[in-house]
């Protein structure tokens, strides 16, 4: 049994690795996509008028409303349909999953970058216009570094969150990590085993990441 | 001397509650101006509207010939861009109540990030000035240290410092000691009272009367959004004439 699954391990190592790589990737994009329309909504909602942070507000309120699953589906079926009657192109299934995994991202770090933008006192952002710095150099250079210090801990286990929501895409035949696995534990009738190791893989893909967290939040602790 | 700040019939209001009912002020160069009165009595929202921090309804505010914060076009107001505020902004340095340091830099860099950013000095040079303004204000061994490793004094030292990099042609002071402990607010005096006797031009809202006596060219006493009274210090602080500033002497003595 052991022997059967190191041998077909060994074997399918290239296969894993590439979808592996697969899994890393559309993780990372979405994390980076996300965390950057969420930065600017929660900008939005805490500056803008109130058309802007009810416009703001339902986004969050539906997006976080509705499960994962249902947002890649909806993407990949609803989007894709409007897509190809509209502009005559469709998405493929990676991008219809990066853009599902933004979406969801979005909303989270949205909500906690108002929350940080606000909890900040109102003379950080008058002492930086004091200097002469102008609106976009008040939030770049005085607020952002602030509020993404207060926000990484919860943005370090919304990209976990992220991470774990790949799997999903297997549904709709993303070529990521765990379809793989599943195609490899249904060929070989390892279940266990394959299951067992995916679990382990993506247990040091997140940990890795709660490293990386931990070690920025060390970094930025100085003050 | 020469007119640097002047103030004309200025009205601001937050809402319904009108703060500022018609304020007339000049500052020439060099002048050291110390604005006292009972808190509610407008002289912080003032200091704010000079830096343009407040928007303000009526009258002028003018620096070296240059009307602050609005246009005039043919009798009607306008406002201006937020490029040309920043850069009016520029003209004064604020100085905070709670000084405002920025948490994640360092005393250095809480003096570079304006030099760097708004005058657009290359890293090395900024470095260079700001050392110099921290020495100036005593600090040149904190420059390191960031703001929460200082104590109060050194924080509002650091904020001096902040705002004397930018070269402002006026110091706005908004109760620059008021939240120091008892301990800790004569060497921001101290770093105070060296700028005025340099020939800073400066507007200082503040509740000491040491420093109004000894150091300001001129004392203006505010009450419910108006000057009330303003004078020498060594008339106006021995010889009020008005009711209520009589009343405000007394009681700050106590």
């Amino acid at each position: 049994m052991i022997e059967d699954f190191s041998n077909t391990l060994v074997t399918a190592t290239p296969f894993l690795l590439g979808s592996l790589w697969f899994t890393i990737t559309i993780s990372a994009m979405s994390i980076v996509i996300g965390t950057a329309i969420g930065l600017l909504l929660g900008l939005a909602s805490a500056y803008g008028g109130w058309v802007t942070r009810f416009l703001v507000r339902i986004y969050v309120d539906i997006v976080r409303g509705i499960p994962g699953l249902v947002k890649i589906f909806t993407v990949f079926y609803l989007v894709n349909a409007l897509l190809s009657e509209v502009a005559g192109f469709t998405l493929s299934a990676m991008a219809c999953g990066v853009v599902a995994l933004s979406i969801h991202a979005s909303a989270q770090v949205s909500e906690m970058a108002r929350g940080a933008i606000q909890a900040l006192s109102k003379g950080q952002a008058e002492a930086g216009k004091a200097i002469g710095l102008r609106f976009w150099q008040v939030q770049f250079y005085v607020i952002y570094p602030q509020a993404i210090r207060q926000i990484l801990p919860t943005w370090v286990t919304s990209s976990t969150e992220i991470v774990k929501g790949t799997t999903l895409l297997s549904l709709i035949s993303v070529p990521e990590f765990f379809i793989t696995i599943r195609e490899l534990a249904a060929r070989e009738f390892l279940y266990i085993q394959f299951y067992g190791f995916a679990m382990i893989v993506y247990f040091l893909l997140n940990f890795s990441i709660e490293l990386l967290g931990a070690h920025l939040e060390r970094r930025y602790s100085r003050y | 001397m020469q007119s640097l700040l002047k103030i004309n019939g200025l009205h601001k209001s937050f809402g319904n509650l009108e703060v500022l009912k018609g304020i007339d002020l000049e500052v020439n160069q060099g002048q050291v101006v110390s604005i006292i009165g009972s808190s509610g009595s407008g002289k912080t929202t003032l200091l704010r509207c000079v830096n343009l921090l407040e928007e303000f309804q009526a009258g002028e505010i003018v620096i070296e010939g240059q009307l602050i914060g609005y246009r005039d076009k043919g009798g009607r107001r306008s406002s201006i861009s937020e490029a040309e505020k920043a850069r009016q902004r520029a003209l004064t340095g604020m100085v905070f109540q709670t000084f405002n340091l920025f948490p994640h830099l360092s005393a250095l860099g809480n003096v570079t990030l304006g030099l760097r950013k708004v005058l657009k000095q290359p890293r090395a040079e900024a470095e260079e000035t700001a050392a110099h303004w921290l020495d100036r204000v005593g600090l040149s061994e904190r420059k390191d240290y960031y703001p929460s490793q200082l104590s109060g004094g050194q924080q509002q030292r650091v904020g001096i410092a902040r705002a004397l990099a930018m070269a402002p042609k006026l110091m706005l002071f908004d109760e620059a000691t008021s939240a120091l402990d008892p301990e800790l607010v004569g060497e921001v005096l101290q770093v105070m009272t060296d700028l005025a006797s340099e020939g800073m031009t400066m507007l200082v809202v503040t509740h000491e009367m040491s420093f109004a006596k000894d150091a300001s060219t001129r004392v203006v006493f505010m009450n419910e959004g108006v000057i009330a009274e303003e004078g020498p210090p060594a008339t106006l602080l021995t010889n009020p004439k008005h009711p209520r500033l009589q009343d405000f002497l007394a009681r700050s003595q106590r």
